[in-house]
């Protein structure tokens, strides 16, 4: 034992810590300071506290099964190491905890009662009926759960989005007085927020019609006919009587306007759809949309308008989920960066990938870079596409030019630096600030720093593979749960703590996943990434030993222990975030 | 699709009763929606002199979709580059139905007398079309003789 170590020892043990559990905090946090021991004990003793937690209500029921499990035997050398206060600390909040519940349970027992009864019935079985730990366990989770996880929030659908997107054009209009068409092309050229066109408007009306290329006495009512009656794209004669015009007059025939505007409906281009005219800036309005669209090409209209209102709004973002149409705000994310979409989608709200938290999208990136070096994807991404310097959306070069202008944020940039392309306009393509060299990611070939790379990737690669079974029997227990529900001989709550389960348990092997990226790039021997490692490594224990529960035949699955250990796991997945949150790490 | 096919018909009898100066395009073979055209070196351009090939390819989409157009005859230009691409605002974002190929190439014309080198395709003629605009057009003639002509 080194002196330092005696010293921040003597002191832990002054501060009425137990001298073994001082020891083995101090050993692993590194025995450089108090601060980190100190934190390490807060930790030693969370884990204690939740594996006490488990032997006793594990043990309490008799489980159908019997079966010893796993939990058991950690929790008997844990026990082993653990020390006295440690055991009375958790014992005594345990029994807190429990006069806690039994006053729940006796204010939800009667709405219980009946629930309670089919219960005991299917379990006939187990003794749950005298073991007031199994209501317990329930009901502690409810409550825990509500405050661990996220309050139910939904995500928009394409009917709020529109809505939401008409408000915001109707209080624009009654607010500047004009008409729903010019709200409607001035919230889109400030990209919906309202806000700052709001001050705009106030301080200079006209210079905001001018810049969003709009006239505020444009009235629709208003009826003008073509200047004359020969399409200037077909080059038909038409018939002037039901012919229509904008304000410029422009001569196209019916059928012309209407390939026109499919066109650009087509393209998926509707941020400013203008007059066919050449060099005419005079802008469709959604009324002449109406008149030569066909109704399903006019919803796709709305619906791209009503896109455009989300992928201009940094607050919202779509559900990337193939097929799925909603979006998420910023309130719904849930732990790091993460975020789920009703559809059940997790991903990264910031980067729009899997949901990657505790890895930062930077590490995502960078990891995925390492892991796909020889794949040809990624491979062709790499050499035909680029991300938009503004908004990161990949762009694939499709022309000669480089003058790039990104069709979502509509960022003008250079192709070779990735600068603003404003700056070329004196600089042409100097593009100082590309260099070949720094592009290069430089190759590490030594052997060290590829066992270092794939001790990481193979943890990686493992909790994905289990990901990928969780999420099957997911799917099984959605689809056998469903079938319970319909044969009616047990409520809601009789399975919906499998699902509850099955999510954890997803959640914390994604947790887990990139939790081995994060690892990969924090600094090897600092004492954030022993503090990392070790709540990492109790985290992969409790999803080992949930996972191995939900293993078990459908029909033999312990509740009891099933909620506790959801409970558990998600608690640990929440002290990891705290933890990377906090900066410790 | 049928309607492309008229309207290129129109193009084509315009551009045969009525060409404009210094240009002349017409199908490559069967196919209506391919196209060679030829442009004029303008007079007191440093193209003077040369003649410069293009290829025209029309989508099935055209009008409301512009036409895609290239140089086969190698030219020394600011907005075209090796592989014949041409940087032009109309044959991109601006375009309009109702442009025609003959306004293109007129366009395209006016491109040679007067470069733009504020929106450059290939960087290094631009900073020497503004920096030594007399070695620029040197070279330029250069390219045109050893290219264009003959």
């Amino acid at each position: 034992m080194s002196e330092i170590n005696s010293i921040f020892l003597e002191q832990l043990i002054g501060m009425g810590f137990d001298p073994q559990l001082a020891q083995n905090a101090l050993e692993i946090s590194g025995n450089s300071d108090l601060e980190s021991a100190l934190s390490m004990i807060e930790i030693l003793q969370e884990s204690f506290v939740a594996q006490e937690q488990n032997t006793f209500e594990t043990q309490k029921p008799t489980s159908p099964t019997k079966q010893p499990s796993k939990v058991e035997s950690d929790e008997q050398t844990d026990t082993e190491t653990s020390n006295e206060s440690i055991t009375e600390d958790s014992i005594s909040e345990n029994e807190l905890e429990i006069t806690k519940r039994s006053k729940i349970q006796k204010d939800s027992d009667d709405e219980k009662d009946t629930e309670d009864e089919k219960d005991t019935e299917d379990e006939s079985n187990s003794n749950f009926e005298d073991n007031p730990n199994e209501n317990f366990g329930e009901i502690g989770f409810d409550l825990e759960m509500s405050q661990d996880s996220k309050a139910p929030v939904k995500s928009l659908d394409k009917k709020t989005i529109m809505k939401q997107q008409a408000r915001k054009i109707d209080n624009i209009a009654e607010l500047f007085q004009i008409n729903r068409n010019v709200a409607g092309v001035l919230l889109r050229h400030f990209r919906w927020n309202e806000q700052k066109l709001q001050e705009q408007m106030v301080t200079d009306k006209n210079k905001v019609y001018k810049e969003a290329k709009v006239n505020p006495s444009d009235v629709i009512t208003q009826k003008y006919t073509p200047l004359s009656n020969v399409c200037e794209i077909c080059y038909d004669e038409f018939d002037l009587k039901d012919a229509f015009a904008l304000k410029c007059r422009h001569s196209f025939c019916p059928s012309c306007w209407k390939e026109h505007l499919s066109t650009k409906i087509k393209d998926g281009d509707v941020s400013k759809i203008k007059c066919p005219g050449f060099k005419c800036n005079e802008i469709v309005d959604e009324q002449a949309m109406k008149r030569f669209l066909d109704k399903k090409q006019f919803q796709k209209y709305l619906w791209f308008v009503a896109k455009s209102f989300v992928e201009d709004n940094p607050d919202v973002k779509w559900c990337p989920a193939p097929g799925c149409e909603k979006a998420v705000d910023e309130s719904m994310i849930t732990r790091g960066t993460n975020v789920q979409c009703s559809c059940g989608h997790r991903f990264c709200f910031k980067c729009g990938q899997e949901a990657h938290s505790p890895a930062t999208c930077e590490q995502l990136v960078s990891w995925k870079k390492k892991c796909k070096d020889d794949s040809e994807t990624y491979n062709w991404l790499l050499t035909n596409t680029k991300p938009c310097p503004k908004c990161g959306s990949v762009i694939e070069k499709n022309g000669g030019c480089n003058h790039m202008t990104c069709r979502k944020c509509r960022h003008e940039f250079c192709w070779v630096c990735l600068g603003d392309w404003n700056l070329h306009g004196t600089n042409y393509y100097s593009c100082t600030r590309y260099d070949p060299k720094k592009a290069d990611p430089s190759v590490d070939n030594s052997k060290k720093a590829l066992e270092r790379y794939l001790h990481y990737f193979h943890r990686f690669q493992n909790h994905q593979k289990s990901l990928q079974f969780e999420q099957e029997l997911r799917k099984k227990v959605k689809a056998k749960s469903d079938q319970m529900l319909k044969s009616s001989t047990v409520s809601y709550i009789d399975v919906e703590f499998m699902r509850e389960a099955t999510n954890v348990v997803c959640e914390c092997r994604a947790t887990l996943m990139f939790s081995y990226v994060f690892a990969y790039y924090l600094q090897d021997n600092s004492k954030g990434k022993a503090l990392f490692e070790f709540v990492q490594e109790d985290l992969e224990k409790t999803t080992e030993d949930l996972s191995e529960l939900l293993e078990r035949p459908i029909e033999k699955i312990d509740k009891a222990q099933v909620v506790n250990m959801t409970r558990i796991a998600n608690k640990k997945i929440n002290g990891l975030y705290d933890r990377v949150d906090s900066g410790m790490i | 699709m049928a309607n492309t096919a008229k309207r290129l018909q129109k193009e084509l009898k315009e551009m045969t009763s009525d060409p404009p100066a210094n240009c002349s395009a017409g199908p490559a073979g069967e196919d209506i929606y391919k196209w060679v055209a030829t442009i004029m070196g303008p007079e007191g351009s440093p193209y003077q002199g040369g003649v410069f090939y293009l290829d025209i390819e029309f989508p099935s989409q055209y009008p409301f979709k512009p036409p895609r157009i290239t140089f086969r005859t190698k030219i020394y230009h600011c907005n075209i580059n090796s592989q014949g691409q041409i940087c032009l605002d109309i044959l991109k974002d601006n375009w309009s139905p109702a442009l025609t190929i003959s306004k293109v190439l007129l366009s395209l014309s006016s491109l040679l007398t007067e470069p733009n080198p504020k929106d450059p395709l290939v960087g290094s003629i631009a900073q020497q079309y503004i920096r030594d605009k007399s070695k620029h057009d040197r070279t330029a003639a250069e390219w045109t003789q050893k290219y264009a002509i003959n």
